[in-house]
């Protein structure tokens, strides 16, 4: 018998799993979650110190040598509501932010909480760069980036 | 350093959704590209493949790709940044002058799977991957960044957006889409503030190939008359990072587009006739321009990323239309007496890396 339609598409979904070794770095700084603290490395030889924390410097191309502990609050340089077809740990939607913490020199990204989101030209000003933000601890931690957020100061 | 000719370009027409597989649309613009040059297959001596593996749906696809695309039994080589940085191999490999015919060609069928999936993937595991970073959060913290540093509201947005459809809108190589209102782009939601869905640039299913030879090649085949030449190249990587430093500065781009006009003997934008602009959203067009000194009237005459945007592909789109422009021959959408046209391309989170081309036409 021949085919009515012509078939047009096969469908197929890949699933792999995957062990990210967190090096000599982030390991370190998911540990320091769970203590409640926020570790960044330094590089000596530019000054500059790294959060999220890295295990050598772009500039300078040198190994980080040093481990300081960020403030535990800091500055809005990039932030965003997502509105729609996000995937993170939370629903949409969300606020999201890059923070620089007081002490290092460059910016991490985490949640917002506590914005209220129900009017976003509101909400988008209310965590527009420059806004000071502080680090709040899950009450259970368990060594991931969702150990912490950021609260409006 | 040998002299690099576009001799021809091919191009599959783009769509939402090809029901063609991959290796269709690669032979199907490779062939074109070489009836173009008027060269055949067996002339070449190297391809060079384009193509982003996760969106192809199979790793190390050139295994599959290879023939279709010209290269059987050729010396092949493939990069996955985006295809303009393919354009840029296939001009280095001749430039050598280890080399002097050969394909470049990039595919993407954007339809094909979850494209914010595959960008999630590309998120570090460790500090942004549990966050749900992918491209369109990428581009908003850019899009903010470009707003404010520039002083563009809803409105100016929604003009430029206009602007851009109606460019793309005679394009006949492109998707000629309708052109949205003032209102039907600020009223539609935001995907992630300030970024809205009319502000980007609807992805599409596309393939375009090049032929480029040497000065050699052509001394051997004197009836063929190039193109146009690539007079310079360009390209740049910045940091991984996206705090307001990296966002604002668009150090990639400019340190490119440098490059390029350095090697082309152009001292800026104004000495060029049109650039063609990878802009995956309107932000992206008001940065570039405003990065790169580039005049309205300059810009994607094609209508850019808005005429056809098969996301990894669009880069050597761009650099299709500017050779079919300093050639004479982009149609309805021809700049009367285009000599000199720049083409980009861009890849990573809010543009990470940035590849311009230019190109040169005979004078006339």
């Amino acid at each position: 018998m021949q085919p009515t339609m012509e078939q047009e598409y096969i469908d197929d979904e890949i699933t792999l799993r995957y062990r990210y070794s967190l090096g000599e770095v982030a390991g370190k700084f998911m540990n320091g979650l769970r203590e409640g603290e926020i570790l960044a490395t330094r590089c000596s030889k530019s000054g500059l110190t790294y959060l999220p924390p890295r295990s050598y410097c772009e500039r300078s191309f040198e190994r980080c040598d040093e481990w300081v502990r960020a403030g535990l609050e800091g500055v809005i340089e990039a932030s965003t509501i997502v509105v729609r077809g996000f995937e993170g740990k939370r629903p949409a939607p969300v606020a999201i932010a890059y923070v620089r913490l007081d002490g290092v020199d460059s910016a991490i990204a985490n949640y917002i909480d506590g914005v209220e989101l129900s009017d976003l030209d509101i909400a988008m000003k209310t965590i527009e760069p420059g806004t000071r933000v502080r680090v709040v601890f899950a009450a259970k931690r368990e060594g991931r980036m969702t150990d912490f957020s950021f609260l409006l100061v | 350093m040998m002299n690099v000719h576009v001799l021809g370009v091919g191009q599959v027409e783009p769509t939402f959704q090809s029901g063609l597989r991959l290796e269709e649309m690669a032979y199907r613009a490779c062939s074109a590209a070489l009836k173009d040059a008027c060269v055949s297959r067996g002339e070449l001596d190297h391809v060079t493949l384009a193509a982003c593996d996760e969106l192809d749906g199979r790793p190390i696809s050139s295994m599959l790709m290879t023939a279709p695309s010209g290269g059987y039994l050729t010396d092949e080589i493939k990069v996955t940044d985006n295809s303009a940085m393919g354009l840029v191999l296939g001009h280095a490999r001749i430039a050598s002058g280890d080399f002097d015919i050969g394909l470049v060609v990039s595919w993407c069928k954007s339809s094909k799977t979850d494209i914010d999936a595959v960008m999630r993937m590309r998120a570090d595991p460790f500090y942004v991957r549990p966050m749900g970073m992918d491209g369109r959060v990428a581009d908003a913290l850019f899009a903010q960044s470009v707003a404010k540093r520039h002083g563009i509201d809803d409105e100016g947005l929604a003009r430029r957006v206009g602007v851009a459809y109606r460019r793309a809108s005679t394009n006949p190589r492109g998707m000629r889409h309708a052109v949205p209102t003032a209102a039907q782009v600020t009223s539609s939601g935001f995907e992630a503030t300030p970024l809205r869905g009319s502000h980007l640039a609807p992805a599409t299913d596309g393939a375009v190939a090049m032929v480029l030879a040497s000065d050699r090649y052509l001394r051997t085949r004197p009836e063929i008359r190039p193109l146009c030449r690539v007079a310079g190249v360009g390209w740049n990587s910045d940091s991984y990072r996206l705090d307001s430093e990296r966002l604002g500065a668009m150090r990639s781009a400019r340190r490119a587009w440098d490059q390029a006009l350095a090697a082309a003997g152009v001292a800026s934008a104004r000495d060029l006739d049109l650039v063609e602009l990878d802009t995956p959203t309107i932000f992206h067009e008001v940065a570039y321009q405003e990065a790169l000194g580039i005049a309205d009237s300059q810009v994607s005459p094609s209508g850019g990323s808005f005429a056809q945007n098969p996301v990894f592909c669009t880069g050597i789109v761009n650099a299709m239309e500017a050779v079919l422009q300093v050639s004479g021959r982009a149609g309805p959408n021809q700049r009367v007496g285009a000599r000199r046209a720049a083409a980009h391309g861009c890849h990573g989170y809010a543009q990470q890396g940035n590849v311009f081309v230019v190109f040169e036409g005979a004078s006339k």
